[in-house]
Order: structure tokens, then C-alpha cells, then sequence
């Protein structure tokens, strides 16, 4: 027997080729690198700062931020940027797209050198060619400097957000993702690729702390579960938490349970709107197992909703609205009228006891609705959203962030709540704080009116709120076409260590941690656990 | 002279001895056979109705231009056949582009069968390579989209097919060697079909080189490569290791529109292996009359596989199927006259129906020949039914009257339910210029400007954005904010006539919303509202109102006994006429309708009044599953 003739010439010739092609391209880099072009010296002058997208001129930063990756919105056949600060080497570069994509290391070591002071951003734009003067005749024009200050206080270096799509009622793909901030790294918690196309819904940690996560579930074939993680353990519990919020020590979990209606508007800007039919709170305790709750928690005459505590775990508070149709099935007609108060009550841990409701800020006083109270660690400021009316304020374009100074004596009996400056004519909200409390990472609308983006902005000593930037990314036009929404941003100390698996491996774990709901619960339906009509979307 | 003592390859015992040599007859029976495949799914088939999709198909892959696309599916288990695949189906946007991605599949799934099949030392009948040009018929003549998990198995072969060509000239340990290499491209690039190419590679090993060791050896790290990449290295579940992309994955069977006719899948998954089992058991030897006659035996194969193929493809061919895709594709193009055509191979089916009526109202015959085809009361908005196709085919008739949020709405349904399709984010752009909602606008024009035949319209919008930010001088733009409803109204669901009055509040000259308004109460023997409504007709520019609603304008005036003013138009006396000899023939059967029917079915099928009496009840709930 004789083998096939081998016929290798063809492959020679390819190699030689691909190595032509190789020498070819490397010549072309070199070349390339080496004719950069530079800005003149006595270029024209514009008195205005360049446009950018995203705008990070003026902005706070924190010392261990990712780059700031941008797009020159002028006119041009190409920018060269200089970046520098007071100390380090500056970074320097010609862009023929106009795409600014800043080198990682050098970026990070410009930032730290100047930590606590400020960065230049100097922008030439060439121009673009005169077609009678002809290439030879490109001009340079240059901008106003840019100014980034950089802060002295790091922000947590994980950012944990849901990512999906803008959908109604439907879901294909969603996930919860983390973020590293210092880099452009985006890895996953869990996605519902793993279980199915489930729903993944919100994301809690106790305190910052990565060791203590909650994650709601809903899926037709795993049923919906929350899962807990404790220090790496996960548990199933056999019912699904709402808004979900850790006692600071870790041993309780308070959750809401709403019965959420989703609403179509026939001719406002959003689509979609959404009333909770009924809701209530209660509190699973970890060491035990059990579930409970105190009538001020599931008051039959009223709505309970977005239950946070406070960083000393003294106080609970929560939005709460009276429930003012009775018909759990038919869109009220006075649904656009709810605003929800306020409130707050009072905990003792050790003997397990709930104190007196009382009136944080009157929705009746606001003239708007109050919701998703969130604490600075240091426990001094309370940051709220309000919009016009309702329970959901990422839908409504009305929606603010307010500041809350909870050291400050209160005005009439009643708290004093300031409008933030970094509010836009979009929705803001879903907002929380760094570890250190200096930092807010919250969600914005601005951009577009669909597109829920994550806004980062500082917090200085006295509580005043510099201008927010968006998260970066390393594609610097990648919000211009990204179909994705990120939702309820939270930041953590360090990465979840937990497994993507072995989350999805629970989730679809037959077996869960059985818990009976109270049956003296006030609100109708307590313990069925199918108070989840509709999904709830960002 | 010292002999030199040169040491074969094992393999090179066992392998075919036939020298390479260019076979101008194979070459001449392959190129006309695909040829004439080509011609057939271009022609016959249209993969362009499968890039349509029709709603029917749920899981047909975008693709976009970018880096950070190409990034994040490649870096992915299965990343190439993902990429592949997503680049690959966006050509079935042109049928002939569609066609020829096709036919190669199918060219490539042979030649790798031949290879393969005949280095094992199996000896088949020529024609069988085509057997995979066959499956493949078949499956788009049902119009079944499976590409990537076909372009798994033929990546997973072209795999196979490079380690037999590799091992062929190997021997021991590096023949492992190369198995192992290709083991990890393979399951990265392939993902679970990567089991097929473990399967061949052993089969190979076993039939071909007669090596039972190496293809137990082969068998077992083949078993354990998927968890090893997939569970440790990508952090998979182990099911999901096991059958990311082969037919048995979830993301197939968990779902009905995405498992149709997978046996013929199945089928194709098991057909080198099980050729080269059969093949090694029942031997085939050709007829001495063949073997002297090797022109007689070309020409022979040639017409059988033509034969077989285009029997495959005839009698697998789903004409319905074809006519529900044809006919959204049509619709989605406004192409009225096809419309009307391919409605008529779908009767019954309201999909096709709430096209058709669409046609009508373009081509100005809503109102006059709406009775010509069957019709049902849910058909005009496919009500009560909660079936994604709904929204997918519903959105144009809610955005074209000015429904611009229930529009919006369904849209995003299917932006989530059956992906970022080109048609879908156009379409969202646009509501959303018309709203002034430009930066969303701007995010769905960013995204089409990446893909790969949308992107021209895209720029142009994106450019027109920038200049002129209002857009006034866009003509689409300026006619949806002219019909756009503009009262809001809060609801769980959109209430079809509500909707309409509010649209005819806010613009009383809307033509469709008046016609669908009509329309609708007519199909819902609603005759007072009709008869409350019909006066806004002087609005719309009629010389005389449309045939269908002046008939039920008459009969509201003869069961109601109540005169009604057509304002401004004058009654056509023939109707008047008909109406009467309508009532007398049902007064002839003592008002007995069934007895009446074959009767009156023969002069007034076509009419609102046999519709009024024989039409079926509109149904009241929501019964269809998504």
C-alpha cells in the first residue's frame, strides 16, 4: 500500500504568504506609530471647552476609576489628546477616529500621582481638508482644557448591577453582572442562561459586603426562590422576596412582598407603568429560619414597600402609601393619585420588639411620592427618589434624587428634604452608597429615555453632590448603540467569590429551606407567596 | 547495501490506495447537483422569508459589525459557530446570498462524508455524500432555521476530517497528540458536537487504522474534554457542557417553534457515524456493469441523487408554513398584490387575515371588498391572543393609524422575544423620532448602523438627526407626529375602538383609524356605534361611503327601525335594493338563517349582510399559549 502523495507546496505557500502579510502590516504599524500626527504650535483657538461623549468635563472622579474613554464630537479628520496632571508622565495620543481610548496603565498611574488634585484634558482637532488647499493644508484646532478633579476617597471597586433588556412583559436574556471599576472587566453573577431563561430579579448586600447577597428568582420550571448567601454557602428559600434589605448584623433579612400590575400608557413618552396592587413587609430571621412581621409592616389599610435600615439597625424605614381600592383585579382609576409617604420604626434587636411607626417625610407635604430610601453608612444623609405619584420610579421621567440630613433637626416636625443638583429632566433613581460614603452610583435616564444607565458621582464632607459621570467603558461610543439597561447599581467592597454555578445550581435545587409565612399577617394572601402577577423589569 | 528500515504509519495500511488524481465526472455531477440545489433553495425555497422570520422564528441570531461583538460572541463556548453562524444567516436577507450559504453547507457536509467515510476504509455508494444536501432540502423546504447547530456538526466534521487527513500520515503518539489539539479547538469552536468529531476521530481509529486501543482512549478524553473546558474553564453546568449547541440543548428543546422536524437534525447528527458502521458491516461492491461502465454509473448516480433530491424537496416542502412567512414578508415590504395573493392559501388563518385586511385598507378596498375573504371578528387586531406573533405582525397596523405607544410596545416585546432583528429596531427608531425621543432613537439607529444590510438607512438617520434635530424635513417622521394619538390614556390592555375614537379625536381626516373603527364594528356586529360613528366619514374624502358600511348602515337602520343620516352622501339605491331582497329571502324561510344560508350564500356572500347573520361570535378569551 502506498500513501497519497503529500502535496505540501500549497501550504508553503500559504505560510510565506501569511508571513508576507505579517512583515507587511508590522512595517505599516511602525510606520504608523512613527508619523503621528501632532498639533502645531500656534494653532487656532476655540474658547469653549471640546464636546465629548460621555461628558466627563468637570466631573469628580474617584483615584481608582477605570479610563475615562471618549468620543470627540467635533468635526475633524482626527483629535490628538493630551492628558496630564501636576505629577506623572501625561498620555498623549493621535486618534483618526476620534475615538479616545486611553492605555489602562498609564491612566491608572497618571490618576494615583495626582490623587487629590486634578487632570488636564487638552483636545486638538484637525481639521477637515479644504478640497481647493488639499490635504497638505490640515489645520489644528485647539479647545479649552477639560478639567477632571480627582478625588482623595476611593469608590468600593466592584459595582453589581442587573443587566437587561428594555422589554415589557417578556424576558429572553438578563443577568446579574459584576463590574470591576478599575478596570473595564464585567464578569457574571449568575445569568438566567443557567436556569432556563428565568428571571433574575434584584440584587442586595449587607453593608457593601459581598459574603452576604440576596438574589430574587422567579422561573416557570424552578419555581421562585430567593437565594442567600452567607459566606459562601448558599441558601434556597422556598419563597421569593421583594425588595429585599440586610439588618446591618447580618441576622435579618426584610423583604417586601407586592403584588405588581404592570400598566400601558396609550400616548406618554415611557410605555410603561406599574402599580403594586397590594404590598406588605416582613423579615425572614437567618438563625432560625422563621418569617415575621408587626402590624406596622402589614397594616391591611396600606401599601409597604422599599424597606432599608438604617447603618446602626435601629430603624427601618420604608414607603408607605394607603391602599385606596379595594377591587385587587381592575386597574384603579386613582391609581396616578398614590404617593407614598416616609416612614420609619424603630427595632431592638436583642429583644426582637418593634417601636413606633412615625412619618419621615409626608408625601402630603412633598406633593410627591417618596421612595427607595437609602442611608449614607456614616448614617447622616438619607438620599430618597421622588417622582409625581406611584411605586416605580425609574418609569416615570419625574423621578429626583433628594438628600435628606438626618442630623438635622427637623423643620415643623417634619424633615427637610433638598433637591440634588445632578438631577436631569430624565428619571433618576435606584441610587446607593460606597462603603466609605463617599460616592452614589445611581440610575439615570438622561441619555435616553429607555436606556437606564449607571451615573457615578461624588459625595464630599458636607454632603454636597458634585457632577455625576456615567460608568465608564472601554468602547467609548458604546452607549451610543447598547440595547442593554443596567439596573439597581450597588457597589461592594470586593468581587462576589461565589460561583456562577454553583448559584445556578441552587436555583435549580429542588430542595429549599421551607419558611411559613405568618398567618396573623394583616394583608390578604400572606404566605400563598403568589403575589408576583407580573415581572418586575428594571 | 545496508537497507534502510523505514517504519509506515499504522494507518497508511488500512487507508485507500487510490492516488489523488482530479476527477473531472465527480467535479461536473457535484457542481451540477449543487447547482441545482442552489437554483432551488433560491428560487423555490427564499431563505429571505426565513430572515423574515415571520414572528414563526424565535431564535434567528443578530449580528453586528463591532469589536465588542465579535468579543463577547467568540469568547464564548461555541464562539466561532455562534459568530459563523450569526454572520451566515444575516445573508438569507437576500435569498440568492441566502442560497449559496446554503448549498456550500451542504458541499462541505459531502465532501467532509467522503473524505471521512472512505479514509476509514468504508466503500459507500457515490451518491450517499449527498445524503446531507438532502437533509438539508428538507429542512428548508420546511423552513426550518437551525444553522448554528448545523454549522456546529460541519465544523465538528471539518475537525474530524483534518485529524483523519493528519492521522493518516501519523503514527503514535502524535496522533494522540493531534487529537488532542483538535479536541480543544474543536469544543471551543463547536462546543458539544465536538462528541461527534470524538465519535468519527474513534470510529476512524477503529474501522480505518484499526487501532481499538487509541479509540477507546480517544472515547474517554473526548468524554471528559467537555467538562473539563466547559464545567472548569468556561463555568458551565455540566448538562450545559454536554450539549451547548448540538440538538439535545435546551435552548432547542425547551422551546416548540425551535425543535419542529429536528429528527431531520438528528438525523444528520448520526449520519457519518452511522455510515461508517453501516458501511464497515454491509460492504457495498459495485455491479460489474458499473465498474466497466463508469460513464453508465455517473450518469446513473447523477439522475437518482437529482431525483431523490428533488423528491425530497417536493414532498417535504410546507406550503403553509411557506405562505405564513411569504405572506408577513409581503406585508412587512408592502407588496399588496402579493398579499392578496398568498391570503389566499391561508384561509382561516387570522395572522394572514389581519394582513390581507391591511392590504385592503392600502389599496383603498376595506371597504368595499373586506367580505371577499372569510372574516373573524379578532383578526382586524388580533385580539385575545397573547402569542408573540401577534405583536410581531400587529405593530405596523397600530404605528400606521398612530398608535405609536401600543406599537412601541409590541415592539419591545419582540426585541426581547425574538431578537434585536434589523426590521424591529427600524421600526423603534423611528416611533421614537417621531416621539422626540432622540436619544433612544439615536441608541436603535447606533445599533442598526453596525449591522450588515440596515446600515445605510441608519447613517442617513443619524446624519439627519444631527442636522436637523426636529426632523421636519423627514416625511415619515412628519406623517406619524400628524396621526400620532396624543391624549393619554392609562390601561392594561389596549382597547382597539377606544384607541381609534381617540385617534379620530385628535384628527378627525384619519383615514385608517375611521375605516378600522368601522371595520371593527362591523366584524363585532357593533351596529350602534357604527351607526353613532358613520357621520365622521364626511371627513375622510369619499365621493360615495365604502360599499361594506353603508350596508351595515342599513342593516342598523332596518333591525334597529331607526333612520340614519349619512351626512353629505347620497345612499346608493342599489344597496337599498339588495338589503331588500336579502330580508325577503330570509322572510321566505320564516327567518330560519340555517335554512336560508345556501340561498343567500349564493347572491350575498360577499356582503356585511350575510356577515351580519352567518359571521362567527368574537371570542372573549385569551386562551393561545406564547
Amino acid at each position: 500500500m502506498t500513501l497519497p502523495p503529500k502535496n505540501t507546496s500549497g501550504f508553503k505557500w500559504l505560510v510565506s504568504l501569511c508571513m508576507a502579510g505579517l512583515a507587511g502590516l508590522s512595517a505599516l504599524l511602525v510606520m504608523s506609530l512613527g508619523s503621528h500626527p501632532r498639533p502645531d504650535a500656534g494653532c487656532a483657538t476655540r474658547d469653549r471647552v471640546p464636546l465629548i461623549r460621555p461628558d466627563y468635563s468637570d466631573v469628580v472622579i474617584p483615584p481608582n476609576i477605570a479610563p475615562l474613554n471618549f468620543v470627540v464630537d467635533e468635526p475633524g479628520t482626527g483629535c490628538f489628546v493630551r492628558v496630564s496632571g501636576d505629577l506623572g508622565d501625561p498620555i498623549e495620543a493621535f486618534y483618526p477616529n476620534q475615538k479616545v481610548v486611553l492605555p489602562e496603565r498609564a491612566w491608572h498611574d497618571l490618576v494615583a500621582a495626582n490623587q487629590g488634585g486634578h487632570l488636564s484634558v487638552a483636545v486638538y482637532i484637525r481639521s477637515v481638508p479644504n478640497e481647493t488647499a488639499g490635504v497638505n493644508a490640515l489645520s489644528w484646532m485647539q479647545f479649552n482644557t477639560i478639567t477632571i478633579t480627582i478625588a482623595a476617597e476611593a469608590i468600593d471597586n466592584t459595582l453589581v448591577y442587573r443587566r437587561i433588556r428594555p422589554g415589557h412583559t417578556t424576558w429572553r436574556e438578563m443577568g446579574i453582572y459584576q463590574r470591576n471599576l478599575e478596570t473595564f472587566e464585567e464578569r457574571p453573577i449568575l445569568t438566567n442562561a443557567q436556569f432556563k431563561e428565568g428571571c433574575v430579579n434584584c440584587h442586595t448586600f449587607c453593608q457593601n459586603q459581598p459574603d452576604k447577597m440576596a438574589i430574587g428568582i422567579r422561573s416557570a420550571e424552578y419555581g421562585s426562590p430567593e437565594l442567600l448567601v452567607d459566606h459562601g454557602q448558599v441558601h434556597r428559600i422556598g419563597t421569593k422576596f421583594g425588595y429585599t434589605t440586610w439588618h446591618p448584623s447580618g441576622r435579618i433579612v426584610t423583604f417586601s412582598v407586592n403584588k405588581v400590575r404592570q400598566v400601558f400608557r396609550s400616548a406618554a413618552s415611557e410605555v410603561r407603568d406599574v402599580l403594586d396592587f397590594d404590598s406588605f413587609m416582613a423579615s425572614y430571621q437567618c438563625d432560625t429560619g422563621t418569617v415575621d412581621t408587626s402590624p406596622s409592616l402589614a397594616d391591611k389599610l396600606r401599601l409597604e414597600t422599599y424597606p432599608t435600615w438604617s447603618p446602626d439597625g435601629k430603624y427601618l424605614y420604608f414607603s408607605s402609601a394607603p391602599l385606596t381600592w379595594g377591587d385587587q383585579e381592575t386597574l384603579p382609576k386613582d391609581y396616578d393619585q398614590t404617593r407614598y409617604d416616609l416612614v420609619r420604626i424603630s427595632y431592638d434587636l436583642d429583644s426582637d420588639t418593634w417601636g413606633e411607626l412615625e412619618t419621615v417625610l409626608s408625601a402630603e407635604a412633598e406633593g410627591r411620592s417618596i421612595l427607595l430610601p437609602r442611608i449614607s453608612p456614616d448614617g447622616r444623609w438619607l438620599l430618597v427618589s421622588m417622582c409625581d405619584y406611584g411605586c416605580f420610579p425609574v418609569y416615570r421621567a419625574s423621578s429626583d434624587l433628594y438628600r435628606v440630613d438626618l442630623t438635622a433637626p427637623p423643620v415643623n416636625g417634619q424633615r427637610v428634604a433638598q433637591r440634588l443638583d445632578i438631577n436631569s429632566q430624565a428619571s433618576e433613581s435606584w441610587h446607593s452608597f460606597s462603603s466609605n460614603g463617599r460616592w452614589i452610583v445611581f440610575s439615570s435616564k438622561r441619555l435616553s429615555h429607555i436606556f437606564t444607565r449607571t451615573f457615578i458621582a461624588y459625595m464630599d464632607v458636607l454632603g454636597d453632590i458634585h457632577k455625576p459621570f456615567v460608568l465608564p467603558q472601554k468602547a467609548p461610543d458604546l452607549y451610543d448603540s447598547y440595547l442593554w439597561t443596567f439596573s439597581v447599581p450597588e457597589l461592594i467592597t470586593k468581587p462576589v467569590q461565589i460561583s456562577p454555578r454553583a448559584l445556578a445550581q441552587a436555583v435549580r435545587d429542588t430542595d429549599s429551606l421551607p419558611i411559613l409565612m405568618p398567618v396573623t399577617m394583616a394583608t390578604p394572601k400572606a404566605g400563598t407567596g403568589a403575589m408576583y402577577s407580573e415581572p418586575l423589569r428594571e | 547495501m545496508k537497507r534502510t528500515k523505514t517504519r509506515q504509519p499504522q494507518a497508511a495500511r488500512s487507508v485507500p490506495t487510490e492516488p489523488c488524481r482530479f476527477d473531472w465526472q465527480l467535479l461536473m455531477a457535484d457542481g451540477l447537483f449543487y447547482g441545482l440545489v442552489y437554483v432551488y433553495l433560491w428560487l423555490g425555497v427564499g431563505t429571505h422569508f426565513i430572515f423574515h422570520g415571520a414572528g414563526l422564528i424565535s431564535n434567528f441570531p443578530s449580528f453586528y459589525t463591532t469589536r465588542d461583538f465579535a468579543a463577547h460572541t467568540l469568547s464564548q463556548l461555541g464562539g466561532v459557530t455562534l459568530y459563523a453562524s450569526a454572520f451566515l444567516s444575516q445573508l438569507f436577507y437576500h435569498a440568492w446570498l441566502g442560497a449559496i450559504v446554503v448549498t456550500a453547507q451542504a458541499w462541505l457536509f459531502g465532501v467532509c462524508l467522503a473524505y471521512v467515510v472512505k479514509m476509514s476504509g468504508v466503500t459507500l455508494w457515490r451518491w450517499v455524500r449527498f445524503v446531507p444536501a438532502f437533509l438539508l432540502l428538507a429542512m428548508y423546504s420546511q423552513y426550518l432555521y437551525y444553522v448554528p447547530t448545523t454549522m456546529a456538526l460541519l465544523l465538528a466534521l471539518m475537525f474530524a476530517s483534518a485529524y483523519v487527513y493528519m492521522a493518516s500520515r501519523l503514527a503514535g503518539i502524535a496522533r494522540l497528540a493531534v487529537f488532542l489539539v483538535l479536541s480543544g479547538l474543536c469544543y471551543a469552536a463547536a462546543g458539544a458536537p465536538y462528541l461527534v468529531f470524538v465519535l468519527v476521530c474513534a470510529l476512524y481509529a477503529l474501522l480505518g487504522a484499526r487501532l481499538p486501543v487509541l479509540a477507546c482512549v480517544q472515547v474517554l478524553i473526548g468524554s471528559a474534554v467537555p467538562y473539563g473546558m466547559g464545567v472548569l474553564v468556561w463555568g458551565m453546568d455540566t448538562p450545559e457542557a454536554y450539549t451547548r449547541l448540538s440538538p439535545i440543548s435546551w435552548t432547542l428543546l425547551s422551546f416548540e417553534s425551535r425543535s419542529l422536524g429536528m429528527g431531520l437534525v438528528y438525523a444528520l447528527y448520526a449520519l457519518i457515524p452511522g455510515l461508517m458502521v453501516a458501511g464497515r458491516a454491509w460492504p457495498w461492491h459495485s455491479p460489474v456493469l458499473f465498474k466497466s461502465h463508469a460513464r453508465i454509473r455517473s450518469v446513473g448516480v447523477m439522475v437518482m441523487s437529482v431525483a431523490v433530491g428533488a423528491g425530497v424537496a417536493g414532498m417535504s416542502l410546507d406550503p403553509q408554513r411557506q405562505a405564513q412567512l411569504a405572506m408577513d414578508y409581503y406585508a412587512a415590504h408592502r407588496m399588496w398584490p402579493q398579499v392578496m395573493q398568498t391570503g389566499y392559501k391561508l384561509p382561516g388563518d387570522e395572522y394572514a387575515l389581519h394582513a390581507l385586511d391591511r392590504g385592503l385598507y392600502h389599496t383603498r378596498h376595506l371597504g368595499s371588498e373586506l367580505f371577499n375573504w372569510t372574516q373573524t371578528p379578532n383578526a382586524l387586531f388580533l385580539e385575545n391572543t397573547s402569542h408573540k406573533r401577534a405583536l410581531w405582525i400587529g405593530y405596523a397596523v397600530a404605528m400606521e393609524m398612530g398608535l405609536l405607544n401600543q406599537a412601541e410596545h409590541a415592539l419591545t416585546e419582540c426585541l426581547e422575544g425574538l431578537g434585536d432583528r434589523p426590521i424591529v429596531l427600524e421600526h423603534l427608531a423611528l416611533i421614537n423620532m417621531a416621539k422626540g425621543n432622540v436619544g433612544t432613537a439615536r441608541v436603535y439607529l447606533g445599533a442598526l448602523s453596525t449591522t450588515l444590510f440596515h446600515r445605510t438607512w441608519a447613517n442617513e438617520c443619524l446624519a439627519l438627526l444631527k442636522s436637523d434635530p426636529n426632523l421636519t424635513s423627514d416625511r415619515d417622521v412628519q406623517y406619524l407626529r400628524s396621526v400620532a394619538l396624543d391624549q393619554d390614556m392609562p390601561t392594561v390592555k389596549y382597547p382597539p375602538d377606544e384607541m381609534m375614537k381617540l385617534l379620530l379625536k385628535k384628527n378627525p381626516g384619519n383615514r385608517m383609524a375611521f375605516e378600522y373603527l368601522m371595520t371593527y364594528y362591523m366584524l363585532h356586529n357593533e351596529l350602534v356605534p357604527l351607526a353613532d360613528n358613520i357621520g365622521l366619514a364626511a371627513n375622510m374624502g369619499y365621493t360615495a361611503l365604502p360599499t361594506h358600511f353603508e350596508e351595515a348602515a342599513l342593516v342598523y337602520v332596518y333591525t334597529k327601525k331607526k333612520p340614519l343620516r349619512l351626512e353629505g352622501m347620497t345612499p346608493n339605491a342599489k344597496l337599498s335594493q339588495r338589503i331588500k331582497q336579502f330580508s325577503q329571502i330570509l322572510a321566505r324561510h320564516q327567518g330560519n338563517a340555517g335554512a336560508a344560508r345556501s340561498e343567500l350564500e349564493t347572491s350575498f356572500k360577499n356582503t356585511y349582510f350575510f356577515y351580519n347573520v352567518y359571521g362567527p361570535k368574537p371570542r372573549t378569551s385569551t386562551a393561545v399559549a406564547p
